[in-house]
């Protein structure tokens, strides 16, 4: 079976960009990075903060151009789309990212923040309304959360929302970067579970980053673990868990206290 | 932050610039008069301390024509002869001269032991470099125009100097006499000492300082050769202030003994009070509304004498010119070669369309350029626009810069309507200069303008004279290549402890070797 | 307690007068540049030399006649036009092109970025005046050219104020989200840029039209502006000055509106900055 998301030798340096400014120093280097997801799998990606993930996943849907390397979805190499194409493209793979506080223009009210996800899909003005409502209830919220700006919802909804406009392009592929990191245990659960029910309902494809390697254990199928920007472990969940290769891979579980209660 | 750092300057800016508006509108004088200080101890009486309205652009004689630079340099030059008071010529740095019969040769015999401030006996040879430098094209002097019948000047011996003319020319004793006859010291002329900045003459007064926008002082000269008369100051000081009613201020406040500038609204409380006084003379200017007889619709002498009819000109003269004489023709009402002509086309609006519906007139708009520093031209030009926007003659004013005035207007001829007034010549053949050739910067030629002034010039005979310029000035009447407006008065302010107060009308000088002060 | 309550009661009343206040004479000051025509008897360039130099209140001239016997009430109204049009022009100019350099340069980045805000640094170094006066000697006169002489002197202070504003933006998740979403860049501009540009853009506007009335009136005062014989508050000013003890009413009254208007505008866009917050 082909998989659905291929990437090949992916890696993204920065070098500095002008004479007057120092090169950004915060962001991190991803060095020769290949794995593969099938369709309708997660594949987990775990590492410490500064591994590299988000550089990973912004290099991945080619937000920012990687340095050297392949990625193809559905068999489509991305960097051969050009501008227009890649921009069509991403609709169908859409990234949710950690901090849902910031991911909503807070001067927006809701009904506009999801508009311009339809509006980018191609969704007529006058069917948008309704489309939005639609959205909203997928993720458990209501017509009546339309005209509100962000400040008047929680941690929770607010990624609800956040996972509603990424799929008004009807995608096929998601990367979650961090997706529930910054909410309360409790509401967690919440979104993790909102997240597998939309996957077996749209036959998503998931790629799931999060420090915590109890976490991707928890929704994988196929595991990752990225150190100073390389894959040091890669496989699926099962073989990852049971015989890590690096001792690395070893540190984090035991870092990890729902790992040990596993064992 | 950043946004509110920015329109706090920005505020601020505001502030700043409205503080300077009114700082400009309302206290004027007391700023002005703050920075002249406290009137001077008497100590210091010895002193003439002068309102200027402007800065010279150069101290050099020999290259400009500036009103004001022969205003400020009166007092450091002396010429070979003087104008008399009835129109006669006086000696000065020659005691004695001769013609010969031919009137070719003109001898002048020099004064002795005349001194330059910079030590030198004056000797002929200062005279020839003197007038060999009006003649060289470096100096390019828009002066040496009146010498191009000079074939060459030659010293004789150290104190003998010789003219000799190409043909006989009369109006050469004007130049002599004229600002511009100044006599500078040929060692100097020699190693191109910057006159422009630092004169050096025989004069009564001596160079000391020139501080731009500020004053231009001068010390009295105590080897000068007409000797030193009691009572003479020991300095006199030209203070530079553009504006009417710093000067007025300053004047009644005792902190200056006399202004070239005095507005109508001042003249009345000048003359009243005690301790100040006006003296009025008629100048030798000539207001004009010049047109270009080059532009299309100008060279009609229908729009001409329409744009004649339109212009009142005691109302022109009243208002912005703070009074004075109308005339109609070119020459100054003061001058002895002036004559009285009736003007040919008085004040007549009704005559003044009627001209125009005759011309091929169709509502064009015709361009008034003028300088923008001379405030009585505007006010002038701003009346005209009206008087002839009465008539139908749509016109649009434009302000330029005075240098732009005499590149464009008066050297180029790049224009429509001008405003300008002219200044007085000695000898009626340097007014009227390139008004013979066509050589002027209204375009006018006129073939028997030329006959009438070839003849004047040579002619030696005074009555004949007389007759040849009435005659040229009834037909610069007739074709009206400008309006001739009139003649204004010269308006000077005066603390009532000056005496021996002389202006020249023709030279619009001062005579600073006879002036005093109680 | 109960002192502070109300004294807090008293300010905001005072604020709230000089607010309706700042936006009367305003209002009045377009209405007098809209309508000048309708509203005044004379015509701003009307010579009288036989009435010059009337006092305030003289019968048809209510605000007096000038030194040519000119109506300074019809001046003074339609002075407004050469104030409200070089505002205009300069305000206009200046945010729109000012805007869109500071957006491009923060959203380019890089060279682009640097050579705009070197550019706009180096504009901003100039006196304000200096550079208006040396932009109009090269544009000539009339209303368009100051206004776009002072258009050009304030467009890096627009610049600089959306690049910054746009930098701090870029940086947020919404507008990361919005690239990640597939907006075009016009999109995301549209919907997250600008509406967090824009308050501040129009606060720096009312603080611009003040100082472009400013330096126009200064312009004109300098010989520079608006050309006689049309009117305008600084050359009335100008106009004015030798006859300050004579006719004093002819430096008071264009002063006094001129001075009120700047003093509104300014007001205002202190109100606008405050309700905006930060």
């Amino acid at each position: 079976m082909t998989p659905f998301v291929s990437v090949e030798g992916l890696s993204k340096t920065y070098t500095a960009r002008s004479l007057l400014r120092r090169s950004r120093a915060a962001t991190h280097a991803v060095r020769d990075v290949s794995f593969a997801i099938a369709r309708n799998t997660i594949m987990g990606l775990a590492g410490e903060s500064g591994s590299g993930k988000s550089t990973l996943a912004r290099a991945l849907v080619h937000l920012d151009p990687p340095s050297s390397g392949e990625v193809r979805v559905a068999g489509i190499p991305l960097a051969r789309l050009g501008r227009r194409g890649l921009r069509k493209a991403r609709r169908r793979m859409q990234i949710v990212f950690q901090d849902p506080h910031g991911a909503l223009n807070p001067r927006l009210r809701i009904k506009y923040s999801l508009g311009e996800a339809l509006a980018n899909a191609g969704v007529p003005r006058r069917e948008r309304r309704a489309r939005a409502v639609e959205l909203l209830r997928l993720v458990g919220l209501g017509p009546e959360h339309l005209d509100r700006y962000p400040r008047a919802f929680s941690g929770g909804q607010k990624q609800r929302i956040v996972i509603a406009r990424a799929l008004a392009g009807k995608p096929e592929f998601l990367i979650l970067d961090e997706p529930v990191s910054s909410l309360d245990v409790s509401i967690q659960a919440q979104i993790i579970n909102l997240l597998m029910d939309l996957k077996q309902r749209f036959g998503l494809t998931y790629l799931f980053i999060s420090h915590d390697l109890s976490l991707v254990s928890y929704v994988s199928d196929s595991i990752g673990i990225l150190q100073d920007g390389r894959l040091v472990e890669y496989g699926p969940a099962e073989q990852v868990l049971k015989q890590p290769r690096s001792e690395y891979t070893r540190a984090l579980f035991d870092a990890s206290p729902a790992m040990h209660r596993e064992r | 932050m950043q946004m509110s750092a920015i329109s706090h300057k920005g505020r601020q800016g505001a502030l700043g610039v409205i503080v300077t508006l009114l700082l400009l509108a309302v206290p004027a004088p007391y700023r002005a008069l703050s920075a002249l200080g406290a009137p001077e101890s008497a100590a210091a009486e010895a002193s003439i301390r002068i309102g200027m309205s402007g800065n010279p652009d150069t101290l050099d004689p020999h290259r400009t024509s500036g009103t004001l630079t022969f205003f400020s340099i009166r007092g450091f030059y002396d010429t070979l002869i003087e104008p008399g008071e009835e129109g006669e010529y006086r000696p000065a740095l020659a005691e004695r001269w001769e013609v010969s019969d031919d009137g070719l040769i003109w001898t002048f015999e020099l004064r002795e032991r005349v001194r330059f401030h910079h030590g030198r006996i004056l000797q002929a040879a200062d005279v020839v470099a003197t007038f060999e430098r009006i003649l060289d094209d470096t100096i390019a002097s828009p002066h040496a125009r009146e010498l191009r019948r000079l074939k060459r000047v030659e010293a004789l011996n150290e104190r003998t100097v010789r003219f000799v003319l190409s043909e006989p020319y009369t109006p050469l004793l004007a130049t002599l006499a004229s600002g511009w006859g100044a006599i500078l010291p040929a060692d100097l002329v020699e190693s191109g000492h910057r006159f422009s900045v630092e004169p050096v003459g025989t004069g009564a007064y001596v160079f000391v300082h020139w501080q731009e926008d500020s004053h231009i002082r001068m010390r009295r000269n105590p080897e000068y050769w007409r000797g030193n008369e009691v009572g003479a100051p020991e300095e006199i000081a030209l203070r530079i202030i553009t504006e009417t009613t710093v000067q007025e201020q300053a004047l009644i406040a005792g902190q200056l003994d006399i202004i070239d500038m005095v507005s109508e609204a001042m003249l009345d409380t000048l003359e009243q009070r005690s301790d100040t006084m006006v003296d009025r003379t008629l100048s030798s200017l000539v207001m004009v509304l010049a047109m270009n007889n080059h532009h299309e619709l100008l060279q009609d002498l229908r729009v001409r004498q329409a744009i004649a009819h339109a212009v009142n000109k005691q109302q022109v003269l009243d208002v912005a010119y703070n009074g004075g004489r109308p005339v109609s023709t070119f020459l100054d009402y003061g001058d002895p070669f002036y004559a009285d002509v009736e003007d040919p086309y008085p004040y007549d609006p009704d005559r003044a369309r009627e001209l125009l519906d005759e011309s091929d007139y169709a509502g064009e708009t015709l361009r008034m350029s003028v300088p923008q520093n001379y405030e009585p031209h505007v006010r002038a030009a701003e009346i005209y626009t009206e008087m002839l926007g009465r008539v139908g003659l749509n016109v649009e004013l434009r302000l330029i810069e005075w240098s732009s005035w005499l590149s464009d207007v008066y050297q180029n001829s790049d224009f429509d309507l001008t405003v300008i007034g002219h200044t007085g010549k000695l000898d009626p053949d340097g007014r009227f200069a390139g008004y013979d050739t066509g050589d002027n910067y209204v375009n006018w030629h006129h073939p028997k303008a030329e006959e009438l002034l070839e003849a004047a010039r040579t002619e030696a005979e005074l009555e004949r004279r007389y007759e040849l310029y009435a005659e040229l000035q009834r037909i610069m009447a007739e074709e009206v290549p400008m309006v001739f407006v009139g003649t204004s008065y010269r308006h000077m302010g005066l603390r009532a402890s000056i005496r021996e107060f002389h202006m020249d009308p023709k030279l619009d000088t001062i005579d600073f070797y006879r002036l005093r002060k109680d | 307690m109960v002192e502070d309550w109300t004294r807090q009661q008293i300010l905001t009343a005072i604020g709230t007068t000089l607010t309706a206040l700042a936006v009367t004479v305003l209002v009045v000051v377009v209405v007098f540049a809209v309508y000048a025509p309708l509203l005044v008897a004379h015509a701003p360039t009307a010579q009288n030399l036989d009435a010059r130099f009337q006092p305030p209140g003289t019968e048809g001239h209510l605000l007096g006649t000038d030194e040519l016997g000119r109506d300074v009430l019809s001046r003074i109204v339609y002075g407004s036009r050469a104030s409200l049009g070089v505002g205009g022009i300069a305000v206009l100019l200046s945010s729109s092109v000012g805007m869109a350099l500071g957006l491009v340069a923060a959203l380019a980045g890089g060279v682009v970025e640097d050579t705009i805000t070197i550019l706009a640094d180096a504009v901003l170094s100039f006196p304000t005046i200096l550079l208006a006066i040396a932009v109009v000697s090269v544009l000539q006169y009339g209303m368009l050219q100051v206004g776009a002489a002072i258009g050009v002197v304030f467009m890096p202070v627009f610049a600089r104020l959306v690049r910054a504003e746009t930098k701090a933006v870029r940086e947020e998740g919404y507008f990361r989200s919005s690239r990640a979403l597939g907006s075009s860049l016009l999109r995301t501009v549209a919907l997250h840029v600008l509406p967090n540009v824009l308050p501040r853009v129009v606060v720096q506007a009312t603080i611009t039209f003040a100082l472009a009335i400013v330096i126009e009136s200064s312009l004109a005062y300098l010989g520079l502006g608006t050309q006689p014989p049309n009117p305008s508050w600084g050359l009335m000013l100008r106009d004015a000055r030798n006859a300050l003890f004579h006719a004093p009413w002819l430096s008071v009254f264009p002063g006094l509106v001129l001075a009120l208007t700047i003093f509104s505008l300014n007001f205002l866009g202190d109100r606008l900055a405050e309700h905006l917050g930060r």
